[in-house]
């Protein structure tokens, strides 16, 4: 009789798997073999020693801790459903979501400084945000570098392709239209600049 | 055979059942039973397997709150207790990775002298106590228990916690890792004679 095979069957002895045949064949080579023996009762002895693995318990605050911890990401989850739902439309990938919202916080912030003293400076040194896109505005340079325009119309013209669906709000209209202002005086200018806007 | 933790009978299912329904529409309560009734067996699920109580307990956090998170997306096609336990033990499997790709394993071999606290070990032991020379011995030897099943393999591991600890039944340890029932056999042979050589001086 071979001791290996019989090894094999040690385990499904222990859970009571083997077959009547089987079992019978091991407890006679069990009977005649001193060391099969040894090795059987090793088994189960390491097979005790983890069922005796000593059992932990919870601590007295784990349902509170994962509360508290739920509360915090519920918190999150409101917060990025809003930021879902508001740009639900365009359902745009999170880079894309990022771009629009700091095009918008650019031209809140045009918007809110004023065109008076961005948009219409008469130097570009003087602009109280000195941002390319504001110089495209600025008369002068129209004629001082017209090559710079055109990069700075680049410029703004990427950063507004991000909000083509959206249609602008009165307010931003009335500030985008540039011809009711007393200094603006290039005709030429004004469609460019509306088209530069628009686009 | 039966299975160690499905709900005895139909009652008890169907309980848990609307308990979860419960959960999927939003009920915080329900979710907080469903804590209440599985805390237990998913703290020692993960510690046995881990080896540490405060990984331990850092994990069924995360369990649960998979739990949360998720449980919309149960629809009943297993049990929901094989649900949970899957979730534990994929989460230990990560941190099992985790663990090898920082060379926690490297560190340390059983052929090595047993290195124990000897600070923590006598604190635990009045000198007055019946015996104090046999519980350290007992405390040793389960130290050793614990660092050789740490040196098994993690599929091994496994499964010898969840039969010879957990006392799953086949079935459920073939549901829980999804894996055949004829694979959770061979682990657990395999598992059980690797504890044994490892183990072979000390029991």
């Amino acid at each position: 009789m071979n001791c290996q095979k019989m090894k094999n069957l040690f385990s499904p002895y222990i859970e009571g798997e083997l077959r009547k045949e089987e079992k019978e064949k091991l407890e006679l080579h069990l009977k005649g073999c001193p060391v099969c023996r040894k090795e059987l009762s090793l088994l189960k002895a390491v097979v005790q020693e983890v069922k005796n693995l000593d059992e932990v318990v919870p601590p007295a605050d784990f349902l509170l801790k994962i509360n508290e911890k739920l509360d915090k990401r519920s918190f999150a989850h409101k917060f990025a459903s809003i930021w879902d739902n508001l740009s639900h439309p365009l359902d745009l990938p999170v880079l894309t979501k990022s771009l629009v919202l700091a095009a918008s916080i650019l031209i809140i912030l045009y918007v809110v400084v004023g065109p008076g003293q961005v948009y219409f400076s008469k130097s570009p040194s003087k602009s109280l945000i000195s941002h390319p896109a504001g110089v495209i505005f600025n008369p002068a340079s129209y004629s001082a570098n017209p090559g710079r325009i055109a990069k700075s119309r680049e410029a703004i013209e990427g950063l507004l392709t991000f909000v083509p669906s959206y249609p602008l709000s009165p307010e931003t209209s009335k500030v985008l239209d540039y011809s009711s202002s007393p200094d603006w005086n290039t005709p030429a200018a004004i469609g460019k600049a509306r088209k530069a806007a628009c686009l | 055979m039966a299975l160690a933790y499905q709900p005895a009978n139909d009652a008890l299912g169907y309980e848990e059942r609307q308990l979860v329904k419960r959960c999927q529409a939003g009920d915080r309560r329900a979710f907080d039973e469903i804590i209440c009734r599985y805390q237990k067996k998913v703290i020692n699920l993960a510690y046995h397997i881990l080896g540490n109580y405060t990984e331990a307990l850092d994990l069924a956090q995360d369990t649960f709150i998979k739990v949360y998170v998720s449980i919309k997306k149960y629809r009943g096609q297993a049990s929901f207790y094989t649900w949970v336990y899957r979730i534990t033990v994929n989460l230990c499997k990560n941190k099992l990775k985790y663990r090898k790709r920082r060379g926690y394993y490297k560190k340390r071999s059983l052929d090595e002298p047993l290195e124990l606290k000897e600070g923590s070990l006598k604190l635990d032991l009045p000198a007055d106590s019946p015996g104090p020379r046999e519980a350290l011995a007992e405390k040793e030897k389960r130290e050793t228990i614990r660092q050789a099943i740490d040196f098994l393999e993690e599929s091994h591991r496994m499964v010898l916690i969840l039969r010879d600890r957990e006392m799953f039944s086949y079935e459920e340890i073939a549901a829980v890792l999804k894996c055949e029932i004829g694979t959770v056999k061979s682990r657990l042979h395999r598992a059980r004679q690797m504890l044994k050589e490892k183990l072979e001086g000390i029991l």
